[in-house]
């Protein structure tokens, strides 16, 4: 087709709305993480006494675990607490306290996790069903109960998923949209091709053919350079963040997208687009109908 | 191989502009057709080439009756019809090779035959020293050359040349002559609307006169 002056923009507006895209998924799904990351801890945890002996240790394990609703509970000792909580603080802690003191300052703990049967509404009662049995428990010092506080957490979560669908979808309706005028404009510029191809007997399939494999060219073009300049912008924006003094924690679990996303994102994407331009094709076309060849 | 029989063809409300078109043209004819501008030759060729539907009549083309030609069908008798116009309708991006290739090419010719046809029509055009090039960078003569291969390369039963030589001077129309002369001898059918009173005297052909909508056969010898 003719070399005309709408394929570069339509090229560029391609891409930079692909990344767009992309930026605006990447922000959603990471979000999500985020979320995930307070949402995958044990809203209840067991803090236990600093001179709780061994025995009441493993008598409140083997009580806890004998409750019918428990999948599993995990001991988490002084050592692997001040572990995890250097690893969820960037600045350097030791600058004001030694490996020894944070040890001992932080409680050894116990976390309580249900079976994944128990439905949301349920959880907040189970849990307040053990709050209350084991807050007396020998060796336990103080029982804290999240799941409130998480289940407000959940609706922020639900809310983002369905905010998030809707500007996803309303973005790629305007994106098809806009490529749509855009190759519209590209066909009216390419009119005395059309005019050529029609005066030499090209059925209106071969000329259909001959636009969707040039927008075929730019999608598979636009899409690589989408995803080229997504990533290098996810990593740029990963390696501040991690320099900025986040959370470490929350930067290691900052996500790009994987084969499986990608593929669905593409084939939306193309799917969306082709059968928005066909219709555009096809209305452009049945325009230029009438073509005169002088 | 054309034929009209009673043909009107009028524009929405205005009078008709051509009125009771009656005349057959055979295989390998030559036929000019002559009148003063706007008075329906480009509407006769459209008519013949089904870019225009006549308002009443019948008309036949290489054994299609236009009456009841299906939109789809449309390019496939296209495809039997070679088109010359004044403005040589070559495409920019393509080279000289690659214009005349493009029939061949919509009609999926395998592509050794398509180098040989095309190899083939640009030396019969004297364009061998050109086939390269892009349209941009060739002169009127040449450029009308090169739409005369491309009208010719598929091997068309009928030729339409719109006023082929209205950009070119005498030397270069005479030369485009020559190659449409060659072609008819050879069986070709050709109808071919110009001005130039000179190409037409030089001709021994069929002479169709367009005047007020009406049409009038005369032969030249």
């Amino acid at each position: 087709m003719n070399t005309n002056s709408s394929r570069w923009p339509l090229f560029l507006m391609l891409s930079i709305s692909g990344v767009m895209l992309i930026l605006g998924y990447l922000t959603y799904k990471n979000t999500l993480t985020a979320l995930g990351v307070w949402n995958n801890s044990s809203p209840l945890q067991i803090f236990l006494k600093v001179d709780a002996t061994e025995a009441e240790k493993n008598q409140l394990i083997a009580a806890l675990k004998a409750e019918p609703q428990v999948e599993d509970v995990t001991l988490t000792d002084r050592q692997q607490a001040a572990d995890s909580f250097k690893s969820s603080i960037q600045s350097s802690v030791e600058s004001f306290l030694s490996d020894e003191e944070l040890t001992d300052l932080l409680p050894e703990s116990v976390e309580v996790s249900l079976q994944s049967e128990i439905n949301s509404e349920k959880r907040e009662a189970v849990y307040g069903g053990l709050t209350e049995k084991f807050k007396a428990a020998p060796g336990v010092d103080e029982v804290v109960d999240n799941s409130t506080w998480l289940r407000k957490f959940d609706r922020i979560d639900r809310f983002i998923r369905f905010a998030g669908l809707c500007a996803f979808v309303v973005v790629l309706s305007l994106l098809s949209y806009m490529m749509s005028l855009l190759l519209k404009v590209y066909i009216d510029e390419s009119r005395p091709d059309i005019e050529v191809y029609t005066l030499l007997g090209a059925t209106r399939w071969s000329i259909y053919r001959i636009f969707l494999s040039d927008l075929l060219q730019m999608l598979v073009g636009g899409s690589a350079l989408t995803l080229a300049v997504s990533f290098i912008l996810f990593k740029m924006l990963r390696n501040y963040l991690s320099k900025s003094g986040l959370s470490q924690n929350l930067v290691e679990h900052l996500q790009f997208m994987n084969l499986k996303e990608a593929s669905v994102f593409f084939f939306l994407l193309f799917v969306c687009i082709l059968t928005h331009s066909l219709f555009t094709i096809r209305a452009s076309l049945q325009q230029l109908n009438k073509l005169s060849y002088d | 191989m054309i034929s009209f029989k009673h043909v009107y063809k009028s524009y929405a409300t205005q009078a008709p502009c051509l009125k009771d078109l009656n005349f057959h043209v055979d295989k390998g004819d030559f036929v000019f057709v002559v009148g003063p501008s706007g008075s329906g030759k480009t509407t006769l060729f459209k008519l013949i080439s089904a870019y225009e539907t006549k308002t009443s009549g019948e008309i036949e083309v290489l054994g299609h009756n236009l009456n009841s030609l299906r939109q789809g069908q449309i390019p496939f008798l296209r495809r039997k019809i070679g088109f010359v116009l004044q403005n040589y309708k070559l495409l920019k991006n393509k080279t000289v090779f690659e214009n005349i290739e493009l029939p061949l090419l919509i009609q999926n010719v395998e592509k050794p035959l398509r180098a040989i046809a095309v190899d083939r029509m640009i030396e019969m055009v004297g364009l061998t020293d050109l086939k390269d090039q892009y349209p941009d960078f060739l002169s009127g003569g040449e450029q009308q050359r090169t739409a005369i291969a491309r009208a010719l390369v598929h091997n068309p039963e009928i030729v339409i040349a719109d006023e082929p030589t209205g950009n070119l001077d005498f030397g270069m129309s005479q030369t485009i002559m020559q190659i449409f002369r060659r072609f008819s001898e050879q069986g070709l059918t050709i109808l071919m609307a110009t001005h130039d009173q000179r190409l037409i005297d030089q001709a021994n052909s069929r002479i169709f006169t367009i005047e007020k909508g009406h049409i009038q056969e005369g032969l030249r010898r």
